[in-house]
């Protein structure tokens, strides 16, 4: 039992007695206790703990059975410290000379390697080692007992007085090898009677490439690695005391690598797969794994060997079970599989990139350092993947049941419950109960139990409960590679649960862990790269041999690659570095079969030919002539599928808007001839004109007879985006017109109803003067007298209503829309009638923006522009698209009263009736048309102003003096400049500023803008503190006289 | 099929400028176009209205914020006829789209989807046929054909019913006696 006070023993109790012998010791007691032996050592320590007693019985005690050995080992050392003595008297010669202490010391650190020395050599029985073990355990405790406040510091030792470790440099991987020559080499030399000098020798797995050795002296040490080969002895170092015992720790690094259990290939061309664990070599730090081969079977025959293997090296073939046996010779050795004998089994064995070895089960298994793996309990295998390897156990030993317990043992996966999740409870008596999860505390789940006769909350463990999913329940992915899909639970097979995604509409199986209820609908992975579900992308780019660019919509995304539908139809697998977004698709337009422009968002049917003849879909992206729809009845290829233009047919209205302000005048500019034909002309339904050109800023034009041209007017915008701007009409329609700005010299699509004749400002020109049936535009011109009843109304415009019953889409149409010739529209023979555009005629349509929503009651559009104009609220000239809120079909009642009708005209009617009230609430009446300046100069003193052309375009400034048409701006920093009055708009003022009104009885009276609904203002006037309710562009920010 | 008549009330909003003789029509009209065709999680997908009370109504003028001043709430009791589909529940369809992943048939206003897996089995033998024109479920001795607009009787498996009707979806099986295609 000697044995029990090991080095690493001593050497503790050693530091222990240190630590205290500092202190009260003094050296001549330590040089006598030295030359004892450990008896000494013990005694010397109960001075300073009296614990000798203890100790010593201990060792008395537990040493009883091996007194015979005890007596042997205590001659033997006896003597070999005598030898040991005289030897180094004698090589003391050439070494330094040390003292009595030391030698001492050193002598008692021999005698314990010796001891080693002993114990390599004796006879081990297990008895010895347990009690060597047993001996370890009880210092060790009694260790523990030590109220020492540092025990750390407590085992270090002490620099004065003993060995210090050298860390030196060897080659990677020759630690052990060196450790154990040294060993041999100190024993050998030891039986010669010239032992080296050094105390310990060892290694730590973690220092890859050093080994510690301990000794008293450099030389020592140096002395013993001399000769030994791989020993850097130069890159020496001395280890400080505060980390030697670093050197001797063991970080416990558990190889996390266990038989059945998972990992993945790190790198080559397994990288990222999953492998099942087989064997675990610890001693070589290898694993042997299974993994699913990926076998070329290319055939390189065609090149040169260095070019097949270039090749091959290159390429990384898909995973799939491979069974060699299935396959002749030939094939087998073009695709670099080889048979040999296997040298440990003395089968045959095919092997593939060389160390593969098929197994019987279609995998391969091959010998990986753990390096080279990525262990660890969060990697687990996806379904799919236990799937292929579960299939192999089945096919290897026959037992299928022994595979699944296999694999619900390896998949003992980590089931993170959420409150609120429904569980079922797996084991025990409750089994099979349901319940929700209630709180959660570390392992314990409480949860409320779905069941009748128990009320009160149960707890359970974690391990006992799983995820309770049912047919039907709308689930998310959260684990795994699916991570994030959302599908219903369409099948439940104990924990396996089968789910049909929501946007992919496939069926994937996933386990119940990694599932969670929930309500939103996502395809899981989102992006790829740069890339979206359905996003547009260019496959190839047009080239001199291809001249069609090839691109398609994302329908899958995987990890690293896109499915992508392409413009032919077919599925395409991409890299997404291999692809670029295309962007043009918001904006692109397309025909359909009959001629009606398409875009983005639009509803078509197939009618063409073919297996999606009779689907609608809807319009995701527009490539040239090919059309991408989306249909989410459809399963395949994500929804989506590809039809040429031509192909469809447009259903209900086009939501497409052209990027031009034309686009915003929304239902105005759109015209719908049909019915407008019908009254207009009397059953001659194609005569009138209608057409939009294609690009952008394109004119609409509608061929109706109309009193007078306006080109070549001279007009000053009211409103919008524009006003105040003055240019020279180019072009129009009987809607808009477009003019050419003075400013900018920019063409602008403006509504008529916002343009003012510049000679004749007072006559805002009425836009239905150019309809044939107006019985007289002057009177039109009497009722705009009348500020509150201006008739810029362009109430005849409801005769443009978007019907839908229209035959704009019969293909001989467009043809009428476009003849020139046709009697009567005399704006058809104007030079700017686009009349070049007779390939896009559908566009007249495609501007409008809400037809689809009330198709059926056109009626209910009556009087569409004026009330567009008029109604308070939605009322925003820059968008007047939103003025046709009020028409949504929740509410047709409202507007049936006043519906425009085709006979009010007919009859000469004045067309302001529609718009006069029936009920007060009516949006319509009570509202003057937007203040058209009918002064030529609108401007009062004080009021804040933009300039919107010359040379100050775009600054703010005061009026500080009004000059007839004139205004004299002091701009902001002093600098003032007269400006026509037309060149100046009023600054729209916020609420809480100070206003001035610019026209009607109140012109000139100061208020506070206390509030903005819509298109009113809600004045405080500051004389008699009224509230007045003022349209805001009668309102003007005023600035008092500082 | 299985429905209910279910005496339900709805708050309505109703703008002043309705307030007329006409109001009990623009009410009966915004009910409609509020309620039928919409789905409640708790009594299913509403149908059709009827015996809308009118006559007892009495609004009440919200306060002004959100909407011009002067809109009344009113609270308008109405009978419904309702369709919630239960689970284990057996319904007849037809068929409206069928793939490889399995079948939508669409039951009144609800659609259900069958699953290959609650689909075919051995018994019934059923296979996707995607080259069949049009493409179908077919047993192998030809038997049975199920493809667009085939009559189906199905069994429901589990349902999520939710205010939106977009979201409501079923799902049912043909796997059990008696379901199945029918003349």
């Amino acid at each position: 039992m000697v044995e029990s006070d090991s080095d690493d023993d001593r050497r503790a109790s050693k530091d222990r007695k240190n630590s205290d012998a500092e202190e009260d010791d003094d050296e001549d007691e330590e040089v006598e206790a030295d030359e004892e032996s450990e008896e000494e050592d013990e005694r010397e320590e109960s001075r300073g703990k009296k614990k000798g007693k203890r100790s010593r019985s201990y060792y008395v005690d537990d040493a009883a059975d091996d007194d015979d050995d005890e007596e042997e080992e205590e001659d033997d050392r006896k003597k070999r410290k005598k030898s040991k003595k005289s030897r180094r008297d004698e090589d003391s010669d050439g070494e330094e000379e040390l003292s009595d202490n030391e030698a001492e010391k050193m002598a008692a650190q021999m005698r314990n390697s010796y001891r080693r020395h002993d114990f390599l050599t004796a006879d081990l029985t297990q008895e010895d080692l347990d009690a060597r073990y047993r001996g370890a355990m009880h210092d060790d405790e009694a260790l523990d007992g030590i109220t020492d406040e540092n025990v750390k510091n407590a085992r270090l030792p002490d620099a004065t007085k003993d060995p210090k470790v050298w860390c030196i440099k060897v080659a990677n991987g020759t630690e052990k090898t060196l450790v154990i020559q040294l060993m041999n080499k100190f024993v050998t030399l030891a039986k010669e009677g010239k032992p080296i000098h050094i105390t310990c020798a060892y290694w730590n797995e973690q220092s890859l490439g050093y080994i510690y050795v301990e000794a008293y002296k450099e030389a020592f040490v140096k002395e013993a690695l001399s000769g030994l080969r791989g020993v850097y002895a130069t890159k020496m170092k001395l280890v400080p005391v505060k980390e030697m015992t670093d050197t001797v720790v063991i970080i416990k690094k558990s190889l996390s690598a266990q038989p059945g259990g998972w990992a993945r290939v790190r790198r080559g061309k397994y990288k990222g797969d999953i492998v099942q664990v087989l064997a675990v070599e610890h001693n070589r730090n290898e694993v042997e794994v299974k993994l699913v081969p990926r076998v070329d079977t290319n055939d390189y025959s065609a090149f040169d060997d260095s070019e097949a293997k270039k090749r091959r090296s290159k390429f990384i073939p898909p995973r799939r079970l491979f069974n060699p046996d299935n396959y002749g010779e030939s094939d087998l050795d073009k695709w670099g599989i080889e048979n040999h004998r296997d040298q440990s089994s003395g089968d045959n064995v095919y092997t593939v990139d060389g160390d593969f070895t098929f197994t019987g089960g279609g995998f391969v298994k091959k010998w990986f350092a753990v390096k080279s793996l990525t262990l660890g309990s969060d990697i687990q295998p996806e379904l799919d993947d236990l799937k292929i390897f579960e299939q192999d156990a089945k096919t290897e030993d026959g037992l299928p049941n022994r595979s699944m317990t296999h694999l619900t043992s390896i998949h003992k996966r980590k089931v993170i419950l959420n409150k609120g999740d429904v569980v079922r409870v797996k084991e025990g008596e409750l089994r099979d109960l349901l319940g929700d999860v209630d709180s959660i505390d570390g392992k314990r789940v409480i949860i409320r139990p779905r069941h009748e006769a128990i009320k009160q909350k149960l707890e359970f463990n974690m391990e006992e409960l799983e995820k309770y999913f049912e047919a039907g329940d709308h689930v998310k992915v959260v684990n795994g590679r699916r991570a994030g899909v959302t599908g219903t639970v369409v099948r439940v097979e104990g924990e396996t649960i089968y789910i049909l995604t929501d946007v992919n509409r496939e069926e994937i199986l996933v386990f119940s862990s990694d599932l969670q209820d929930t309500n939103e609908v996502s395809s899981g992975l989102d992006v790829v790269g740069a890339f979206r579900l359905y996003d547009l992308v260019l496959l190839e780019s047009a080239s001199s041999s291809m001249t069609m660019p090839s691109v398609g919509v994302v329908v899958q995304l995987e990890k690293d690659t896109l499915q992508v539908l392409d413009n032919y139809g077919k599925i395409r697998a991409v890299r997404p570095a291999d692809v670029q977004p295309h962007k043009k698709s918001a904006t692109a337009v397309a025909l359909d079969g009959e001629q009606q422009t398409i875009a983005q968002g639009d509803v078509v049917r197939v009618v063409g030919d073919g297996p999606m003849k009779g689907k609608t879909g809807t319009v995701r992206h527009i490539f040239r002539a090919f059309l991408f729809l989306y249909s989410p009845a459809r399963m395949e290829n994500a929804g989506m599928f590809v039809m040429r233009s031509r192909q469809c047919v447009l259903m209900g209205q086009s939501k497409h808007k052209e990027n031009d302000p034309t686009n915003t005048l929304g239902g105005a500019a759109s015209l719908i001839p049909g019915r407008m034909g019908d009254a207009g002309r009397g059953g001659f339904p194609g005569g009138m004109g209608g057409a939009g050109a294609m690009q952008p800023g394109g004119f609409r034009a509608a061929g109706r007879g109309r009193g007078a041209s306006w080109e070549g007017k001279r007009v000053r915008i009211i409103r919008g985006f524009d006003k105040g701007k003055v240019g020279t009409v180019k072009e129009e329609t009987d809607a808009i017109c477009r003019v050419e700005l003075d400013a900018t010299h920019k063409k602008v699509a403006v509504k008529k109803t916002d343009v003012v004749d510049l000679v004749d400002e007072k006559r805002v020109i009425p836009s239905h003067m150019a309809i044939p049936q107006t019985p007289s535009s002057d009177h039109f011109q009497a009722g705009s007298q009348t500020p509150a009843w201006t008739p810029s109304t362009p109430a005849h415009d409801g005769s443009q209503t978007p019907n839908p019953y229209a035959e704009p889409g019969t293909p001989s149409t467009p043809r009428n829309f476009f003849d020139p010739n046709t009697p009567g529209t005399p704006m058809h023979d104007s030079t700017s009638w686009d009349a070049g555009t007779p390939a896009t005629p559908g566009a007249y349509a495609s501007p409008y923006e809400h037809p689809a929503a009330t198709p059926a009651t056109p009626t209910a559009y009556g009087g569409y522009s004026s009330n567009y104009v008029q109604t308070p609220g939605a009322l925003n000239p820059t968008t007047p698209g939103e003025g046709a809120s009020p028409f949504t079909p929740s509410t047709p009642g409202g507007y049936a009263s006043y519906g425009y009708g085709q006979g009010n005209w007919q009859t000469g009617q004045t067309p302001f009736d529609q718009g006069t009230p029936q009920t007060p609430a009516t949006p319509g009446g009570d509202f003057p048309v937007r203040a058209a300046p009918q002064v030529s100069n609108w401007c009062l003193k004080r009021i804040e102003v933009r300039i919107v052309s010359g040379e100050f375009i775009d600054r703010t400034g005061v009026v500080v003096e009004v000059k007839g048409p004139d205004c004299k701006v002091e701009m902001q920093g002093g600098q003032s400049t007269m400006v026509p009055a037309e060149d100046l708009e009023a600054v729209v003022p916020q609420k809480n500023s100070s206003v001035i009104i610019l026209q009607g009885e109140l012109k000139g009276s100061t208020g506070k803008l206390i509030g903005i609904d819509g298109r009113d203002g809600i004045v405080k006037m500051d004389l008699n503190s009224d509230i007045k309710i003022i349209d805001m562009p009668l309102l003007a920010v005023h600035v008092p006289e500082a | 099929m299985f429905f209910h008549v279910k005496r339900l009330s709805k708050n309505l909003q109703i703008e002043p400028k309705y307030y007329g003789p006409s109001l009990a029509v623009v009410i009966k009209q915004r009910l409609q176009d509020e309620v039928e065709n919409s789905c409640s999680e708790r009594y299913g997908i509403v149908l059709k209205v009827f015996n809308i009370d009118v006559d007892n109504l009495e609004g009440k003028i919200m306060p002004t914020g959100m909407h011009p001043g002067g809109t009344a709430v009113f609270t308008v009791p109405y009978d419904a006829i309702v369709f919630k589909p239960f689970k284990g529940e057996v319904l007849n369809g037809v068929v409206k789209s069928s793939a490889a992943q399995g079948l939508f048939v669409q039951c009144g206003p609800l659609q259900v989807f069958i699953a290959k897996a609650n689909l075919a089995d051995d018994n019934n033998g059923l296979e996707w046929r995607g080259d069949n024109t049009p493409p179908c479920w077919m047993s192998r001795d030809e038997r049975i054909v199920i493809g667009d607009k085939t009559h189906l009787r199905l069994r429901i498996l589990g349902t999520r019913i939710q205010n939106d009707i977009s979201q409501c979806s079923a799902v049912g099986t043909i796997l059990d006696d008696y379901l199945g295609p029918i003349d």
